[in-house]
């Protein structure tokens, strides 16, 4: 296998955009696939590109950095004011610092959780809006330092807050409030399937985890690529609700089981190493791995079975009327 | 012919544009009324 020769030619104009982004932070995680191909297409000098554009998945470190810099003056503003034995002054200086450290650090947690795998489409897992805390704390800190520590009015201080918030929208985003609802759950048997599709994506969010959890490179991409192709299962049955009682057997006997098996055995192997445990792991995931391709195919032909019935149906009908 | 060009994609480039307007109002507010508060004593 040859490596491409990295491009040796110096920055551009044309460069600067994704330059900037990397230091801003990369491509939102859920941004259009599009525009994430877009994004990793426009190419920048080999060593500069190790260094600024993260690896995808990756967290990238200079997100949010801004939010640290920022307020630093603040924190010899509060060192002056201690030493020249301004109360007042201090008071304001430390606890506008505080303020824009906790929206910092929220802001940082918030990015993590954005690009900690995949988000859930169809469970309503309960998480706390970080970066949107993180928004409110920066523009409550910019309110309070413009008018305890710069002095300004209160007019002023709102407008600094208001300037601080739409910035902060504009540079991180803030989380959309409350979970779009990717099925309507208005009668009896789409609130079923909207539950069943629910708790089966928590057992894949909980396989996914425990694959997290395993140090063996090959059992925990089988695990992750299990998650997968679970996840696209659960969209076919979104898409063809009546899908689901197809796929009872796969929800309720085969996820729940290889949950199960990998959570004991991400527990057991904590404690103990065993090669033959190891193996035998290895072989239920890859007959489970069959089963969920199998299951996928059936849905597929189901739907493709469906499909020429209806083309049946119309064509008969279409006769019967005299058109064809 | 012709809806065989690639569609120019002008999204990437909006959304940095949108992103580097959020920081340079970041840098307004937060950082100035930090050197603000700074330079007052």
């Amino acid at each position: 296998m040859t490596i491409p020769p990295e491009p040796s030619r110096n920055l551009r104009l044309h460069d600067l955009p994704p330059l900037v982004r990397s230091l801003i932070g990369a491509a939102r995680p859920g941004a259009s696939p599009l525009a994430a191909s877009a994004h990793r297409s426009i190419p920048l000098p080999g060593r500069l590109r190790t260094l600024l554009q993260p690896r995808p998945g990756q967290v990238p470190r200079r997100k949010g950095a801004l939010l640290w810099v920022l307020p630093a003056p603040l924190l010899l503003g509060a060192v002056i004011a201690l030493g020249r034995g301004h109360l007042d002054s201090f008071l304001a200086d430390a606890g506008g610092f505080a303020l824009f450290m906790a929206a910092a650090w929220l802001t940082k947690r918030g990015i993590r959780a954005d690009y900690a795998g995949p988000q859930p489409r169809f469970a309503r897992l309960a998480r706390w809006p970080l970066k949107t805390l993180g928004g409110v704390l920066t523009a409550i800190g910019a309110g309070v330092t413009a008018h305890f520590a710069a002095g300004h009015g209160p007019g002023i201080s709102l407008a600094f807050a208001a300037v601080s918030a739409i910035g902060f929208h504009l540079a991180y985003g803030l989380e959309p409030l409350g979970r779009p609802r990717s099925l309507r759950s208005g009668d009896e048997p789409s609130r079923r399937v909207a539950e069943a599709l629910a708790e089966a994506e928590g057992r894949l969010l909980d396989l996914e985890q425990t694959a997290q959890s395993l140090t063996n490179p090959e059992l925990k991409a089988r695990l992750t690529r299990l998650g997968a192709q679970g996840r696209g299962i659960l969209d076919q049955i979104a898409d063809r609700p009546t899908d689901l009682y197809r796929a009872r057997k796969f929800l309720n006997v085969y996820l729940e089981g290889v949950q199960q098996v990998a959570a004991g055995y991400a527990s057991t192997h904590r404690r103990a190493e065993s090669r033959e445990l190891e193996q035998n792991f290895r072989n239920v995931l890859v007959t489970v791995e069959e089963v969920f391709e199998e299951q996928r195919q059936r849905l597929l032909e189901t739907d493709v079975l469906d499909l020429d019935i209806q083309i049946e149906v119309l064509k008969k009908q279409l006769e019967r009327e005299g058109i064809v | 012919m012709s809806n065989l060009q690639p569609i120019p994609d002008q999204t990437p480039r909006r959304a940095f544009g949108w992103r580097l307007l959020g920081t340079v109002l970041l840098v307004a507010s937060v950082g100035l009324v930090s050197c603000q508060a700074l330079f007052g004593h």
